[in-house]
């Protein structure tokens, strides 16, 4: 009851933000929405061969019935005009059908059927997933084990991510799932809207472009670390691909391979940066961590340029970046960054 | 460490040669070794800093040290609650491998307040501890109750035994609760792992009325385990109402070991190390033995957390993990060596 009362606020507060900084953000919506129905398969596309992380998996004819796993990956697909028939369950930011609101715009628009949600709480649900009877499996951004790769093999013919798990960038699950429906034509089409919804939104918000962020994972139940997102998350991605850059300490201490880092709190005057963002429970968040006597020596906390991103429907947008939920990131989080940039 | 396993095997009460000046030695250096292990949790951790600092509101790095008095007092109050409930319970199931965490007393805190969290919506700190004592004294009477039955009752092995069954039962359900509510998970991801960083004074005080009723109720506990350890019946025949002392002593163990996983999440082993290391060193009284517990367990906590911010820069060891290291050796080693026999 709590919790449901604080979310809701919390999204009152950022539609009502985002409704005081719409203007250029319209058109960007505009464009990137429409998505061309089916037909768009290419010529000679079938057979084709998708190589991942566990190996190569050829497809001899267009699938029909695709399932997908992960986060982003039924956004992938359905910016290619095809509705998943089964897709993870977006637990975390979804909504209460285990959907965002980007899939179900887009759904709607194709008048599509709400996919068979799947919990991934314990795992690959294999045994739901075939009774979905897939012909495809796509995981190009999910984190799937290769036992559980092997599994899902015996079912229908599976695409994982190409190199490691959770930290597949946007363009490349979209080029795989592009491959694998076999429509790369179209697949280039909707990467050049989707970064053109980026460059708009760059070009509306100026003055972040060039600016310097650390993004992190503050709690307040241990104020003790600082979890942080390396250069390889892909939401500082999003926001270098945006023009902003990566804070130069987070550069120096973030490991290769991992998609976070931990630092401890009493190193927090070191995160310089023009702005600092993170994830936050509650509005009430922010004071606590500016109060804390460690946290509080983060400079972009200290100088008032901070984000403190309550909406786990926003934050999902950019942390599962997809052809569909960049627009709406960029519609709802920019403008945030852009007021964080400028200070309170 | 074999004198240790040689007292907790055959206790020779009161024949300790001379108590009165060993304990005055052991005083001075344990004061000096308070004050090394409380300056060191001062001024050492990710970010070393000079003693001027700590008393320079102007200096920049007057924070790290503001962050350090509380984080500092925590480990020390921690520490002793564990190793003082620890104490208790051995003395009071005369089990060498009594210990809050190993008998699931620490699990049930942790379930209760995942539940707290999850279902009950309960956001207050005060509110939490109470759900912990409540899942402290339950998970306890549980494991009594299970290690109880069959014929030969709650031997210190069954003892054990239970606690690890209901530890790992409780454990798996507040991962399943974490699991399907990401939410909580969020908030309670140091459930996981004790620790006693990122916690102002306000957590401390929140806990403070419950440590102090504990310690209160363990110095009462402290005159009664010496007759309780004579056997029921002779206790009985010195004139002690023994359920009236064992509710007593027990609801110490409730009150030490809920409040401080309550406040730092949690911490195993502190309470079956240090009585053990105590014993070694003041003997099996538990006049003695309870009070230098507390202190021992304060020290080592403390201790092991100055140690866990230092041997993984940038990031820190969490205190939970740093306790795991030292304690699980010695555990086997006490099973290892068949002492298990009872107290």
């Amino acid at each position: 009851m709590r919790r449901t009362t604080i979310t809701a606020a919390a999204a009152g507060l950022t539609l009502l933000l985002s409704a005081c900084s719409t203007g250029s953000t319209d058109t960007a919506e505009d464009e990137a929405a429409p998505v061309e129905p089916s037909s768009s398969v290419d010529a000679d596309a079938f057979p084709v061969t998708v190589e991942h992380a566990f190996g190569a998996t050829e497809i001899e004819a267009e699938p029909t019935r695709v399932v997908t796993m992960g986060w982003s990956d039924h956004d992938v697909v359905l910016s290619l005009g095809v509705v998943p028939v089964g897709a993870t369950e977006i637990s975390w930011g979804g909504n209460e059908q285990g959907s965002t609101p980007w899939f179900d715009d887009a759904l709607a628009e194709l008048d599509g059927e709400q996919p068979e949600r799947l919990s991934d709480a314990d795992g690959a649900p294999v045994d739901e997933i075939a009774q979905l009877e897939p012909d495809l499996i796509l995981a190009t951004g999910s984190g799937i084990t290769e036992a559980e790769y092997k599994k899902l093999s015996k079912v229908a013919d599976v695409v994982a991510y190409p190199d490691a798990p959770w930290a597949t960038s946007w363009q490349d699950s979209l080029e795989m799932v592009g491959s694998a429906l076999g429509r790369t034509a179209l697949a280039d089409e909707v990467r050049a809207d989707t970064e053109a919804s980026i460059a708009e939104a760059a070009e509306a918000h100026p003055e972040v472009v060039g600016k310097s962020f650390v993004f992190a994972s503050l709690t307040t139940t241990d104020m003790s670390k600082i979890d942080y997102y390396t250069p390889e998350d892909n939401r500082p991605r999003l926001l270098t691909d945006l023009g902003m850059v990566n804070a130069p300490v987070i550069e120096k201490i973030s490991e290769k391979g991992a998609f976070y880092g931990t630092l401890s709190a009493e190193r927090a005057a070191d995160l310089e940066s023009d702005v600092f963002i993170t994830y936050a429970e509650s509005d009430k968040d922010l004071a606590a961590f500016t109060k804390d006597p460690l946290l509080g020596q983060i400079p972009g906390l200290k100088s008032g340029h901070v984000l403190a991103s309550t909406d786990q429907t926003d934050a999902l947008g950019l942390s599962a970046p997809s052809p569909l939920s960049i627009p709406y990131a960029m519609e709802k989080f920019v403008p945030l960054v852009a007021e964080a940039v400028q200070g309170s | 460490m074999t004198t240790t396993l040689a007292v907790v095997a055959e206790p020779d009460r009161g024949t300790t040669p001379d108590p009165a000046r060993r304990h005055w030695r052991a005083l001075v250096l344990v004061l000096l070794l308070a004050a090394a292990v409380v300056t060191a949790s001062l001024l050492v951790g990710s970010r070393t800093i000079s003693p001027a600092v700590l008393f320079d509101s102007s200096h920049p790095q007057h924070p790290i040290a503001l962050a350090r008095f509380p984080r500092t007092a925590l480990a020390l109050a921690v520490g002793a609650a564990l190793a003082l409930s620890g104490a208790c319970m051995q003395g009071l199931t005369r089990n060498p491998l009594a210990d809050p965490g190993i008998l699931g007393v620490t699990a049930g805190a942790s379930f209760a307040m995942v539940v707290a969290i999850s279902f009950v919506g309960i956001s207050t700190l005060t509110g939490r501890l109470f759900f912990a004592l409540l899942g402290a004294a339950l998970a306890a009477v549980l494991v009594h109750a299970l290690a109880g039955l069959g014929r030969d009752g709650a031997t210190p092995v069954k003892l054990a035994i239970a606690g690890a069954a209901l530890t790992a039962a409780l454990t798996s359900w507040t991962s399943g609760i974490l699991l399907s509510d990401r939410r909580t998970m969020e908030v309670f991801r140091f459930w996981q792992v004790g620790t006693v960083g990122g916690r102002g004074w306000d957590v401390l005080a929140a806990g403070a009325p419950f440590l102090v009723l504990g310690v209160l109720l363990a110095a009462y506990g402290a005159r009664v385990l010496d007759l309780l350890a004579l056997g029921d019946d002779l206790a009985r025949g010195l004139g002690r109402r023994v359920w009236l002392d064992r509710a007593v002593v027990g609801l110490a163990i409730v009150l030490l070991a809920g409040a401080a996983t309550a406040l730092a999440g949690p911490i195993a082993f502190v309470g079956l190390v240090v009585p053990h290391a105590v014993r070694a060193l003041v003997g099996a009284h538990h006049t003695r033995l309870l009070p230098w517990s507390a202190v021992g367990g304060a020290l080592l906590v403390t201790a092991a957390d100055t140690l866990g911010r230092v041997v993984l820069p940038p990031t820190e060891v969490q205190v939970g993990i740093m306790t795991a290291v030292v304690g699980l050796p010695f555990f086997f080693h006490l099973i290892r060596r068949g002492r298990v026999s009872g107290l």
